[in-house]
């Protein structure tokens, strides 16, 4: 038989059974959508992870416990206070150089989502190691520092004017730092608590400590101050940059075990249509036998009719998702530690999941079939010989 | 002297059903020749349908041998198997058997497909086939638009399109009315006296016993000729 002919019948049983099939296509598309969702979601917590802070070791930062991301803490000046008095208290006074409050919010911006870092820009430069790239430091409270990624997406470069909360600010230089991977404005402190109208609340702190007290002592110290005293955690920069690297290594792997799943399912549900199709068509496929098709043969035209289904389902499964990355962007993302998640795939993911689909039914159909030859089973031949068809 | 279609010598064939070990075709020796128009008759459970199995390579036989147009069947190959079904033989069943999804003449093409026939080909022969049974007009409506007896007559056409040397029919007149089971008679007998179709069936209808030119009673296994 003619892969052609075999195409062809493969089609017209499918739109002669098109009940099932769509139901089908339904269930396995479902999958596909899942699947490629995951695999965006992947790539979303792949870009967070890119994000770490980049301080000194003489650093101690503070965010309140409940907060895993810099834009979930809520502490106050009081709470710095606290922190700075157990220091003074346990290792005398005069052992903190500087006390930084740190303003870290997000913005929607033509439909980007943009961190807006409030922080001295002295303390940037010298303890967090931004680097400026074109242009100056700011230099009055209407100018602001984007960094490169920002500049790349937005297209903004130095001396372009925007509005940040109804202010209208001039880009004064761009900037690259290990803290924002992803699309960023930087004000200082001041600027930001201006801009934002300071409620006495704000993100981060973090205590500059002298070289002549170990960061590592301190941080020992504080971390054993009862939960009931403050409602803040106290970290080593790079502690931090830990705990935010496990809790993405817990969403990452949920997300890789969601996709193992997701392929198990797809490969059962792929399983199950061509098994299904043997069962309910038995005597169809008995009749092709006798009338001399061979196994290749009928294996040949269940595979196709499996093929054309999961292909159908994975084009739907895509174009679902597509749609809905798209319906999320026109909404207000939803965002985790700054960076938007948008759920996109990439064109590799869409090849991936073709090709172990393809695979999977191929296999399927060979399974289904490879399990009994009807024509090897009396009980069918009889079962042909003394029903009908259908 | 005509040249035998079937030999068959010490044909044995056992399935087991429910538990119980059936002696379907038991010790079984006959000799069709070509161009014959042979029955076999007998009690439901007596063998006709094991019988019909082995002669068109559906099923091999247990021990015996047994040579149809040609093929030894009790040797060939799977492959061969095959072959023999899409070259040599054409089955009719009670209850037809066409594909519901498919025209009349798409049902006549498969044999052809499966032979590897292209497209085209296949419905040019397959439109003849119809042609043959007095179908001509019908070969766009499904079997559910059909008639009983014109259901039976696209089967027939189905077996007779590879030109097959044997056609094998099991009740074929069983599911129909008397009008329609007298066309089909009488297709069958034009088949074989002008076209010298060998056709083996098994029935009660005692018309076609009459016109038989073997006729055989099978029950518990044994075959004995009327």
């Amino acid at each position: 038989m003619k892969f052609l002919t075999a195409f062809r019948y493969a089609l017209v049983h499918i739109f002669h059974d098109s009940m099932r099939t769509i139901l089908t296509v339904i269930s396995l598309a479902t999958i596909v959508c899942v699947y490629l969702l995951s695999r965006g979601l992947v790539k979303d917590l792949d870009g967070i992870s890119e994000s770490r802070f980049n301080f000194p070791e003489s650093v101690l930062l503070v965010m309140s416990s409940n907060s895993v991301f810099p834009g979930d803490s809520m502490i106050t000046m009081q709470d710095l206070d606290f922190y700075l008095d157990q220091i003074n208290t346990r290792f005398g006074a005069g052992h903190v150089s500087e006390v930084i409050p740190m303003i870290y919010h997000q913005v929607y911006l033509d439909g980007e989502a943009v961190m807006v870092a409030g922080v001295s820009y002295e303390t940037l430069e010298r303890i967090s190691r931004v680097q400026l790239l074109e242009g100056a430091w700011p230099a009055s409270f209407s100018e602001v520092i984007i960094n490169k990624e920002y500049s790349r997406v937005s297209g903004k470069q130095v001396g372009d004017q925007f509005p940040v909360y109804g202010r209208e600010m001039t880009v004064s230089g761009i900037c690259e730092s290990s803290m924002w991977r992803n699309s960023a404005i930087v004000l200082s402190f001041d600027q930001a608590v201006d801009v934002y109208g300071y409620s006495g609340q704000f993100q981060i702190g973090a205590f500059s400590l002298k070289e002549d007290l170990s960061a590592i002592l301190v941080h020992d110290s504080l971390k054993s101050i009862q939960k009931d005293e403050t409602c803040c955690n106290i970290y080593l920069h790079d502690h931090y940059n830990q705990q935010v690297q496990t809790a993405l290594r817990g969403f990452k792997t949920l997300s890789s075990i969601i996709q193992v799943i997701v392929l198990l399912l797809l490969t059962f549900c792929t399983y199950n249509a061509a098994a299904l199709v043997l069962a309910e068509h038995q005597r169809e496929i008995i009749l092709l036998r006798v009338n001399g098709f061979s196994v290749k043969q009928v294996n040949l035209v269940l595979f196709l009719r499996t093929t054309i289904v999961v292909l159908l389902a994975f084009l739907i499964g895509l174009l679902v998702s597509v749609l809905i990355i798209n319906i999320k962007r026109m909404g207000d993302a939803y965002t985790l530690a700054g960076v938007q998640i948008l759920l996109q795939f990439e064109i590799r993911d869409v090849v991936i999941g073709l090709v172990l689909s393809t695979f999977l039914t191929a296999f399927s159909a060979f399974v289904s079939l490879f399990r009994h030859d009807p024509l090897q089973r009396s009980q069918d031949l009889k079962a042909l010989f003394m029903g009908r068809v259908g | 002297m005509t040249p035998a279609m079937i030999i068959a010598n010490n044909l044995k064939k056992t399935y087991r059903e429910d538990g119980l070990i059936v002696e379907a075709v038991n010790n079984i020796s006959l000799e069709l020749p070509d161009a014959s128009l042979s029955v076999i008759t007998g009690p439901s459970g007596g063998g006709k349908s094991t019988l019909l199995h082995l002669l068109g390579g559906l099923d091999r036989p247990d021990s015996g041998s047994l040579e149809v147009a040609g093929v030894c069947l009790n040797q060939a190959s799977e492959r061969e198997l095959n072959r023999f079904r899409r070259e040599k033989v054409g089955f009719v069943f009670q209850f037809y058997n066409l594909l519901p999804s498919f025209s009349a003449l798409d049902n006549i093409c498969l044999p052809l497909l499966a032979r590897g026939d292209s497209q085209s080909a296949a419905r040019k022969l397959a439109l003849e086939a119809l042609e043959r049974v007095g179908l001509s007009g019908r070969s766009k409506h499904r079997p559910g638009q059909l008639s009983g007896g014109e259901q039976q007559r696209v089967a027939i056409a189905r077996a007779l399109v590879i030109k097959p040397q044997l056609v094998l029919a099991d009740e074929p007149t069983g599911n129909l009315d008397s009008l329609a089971a007298r066309e089909v008679i009488d297709l069958v007998v034009r088949l074989n006296h002008n076209e010298g179709i060998t056709f083996v069936i098994a029935t009660h209808n005692n018309e076609i016993c009459s016109i038989a030119s073997h006729v055989f009673d099978l029950r518990d296994g044994k075959l004995n000729r009327l």
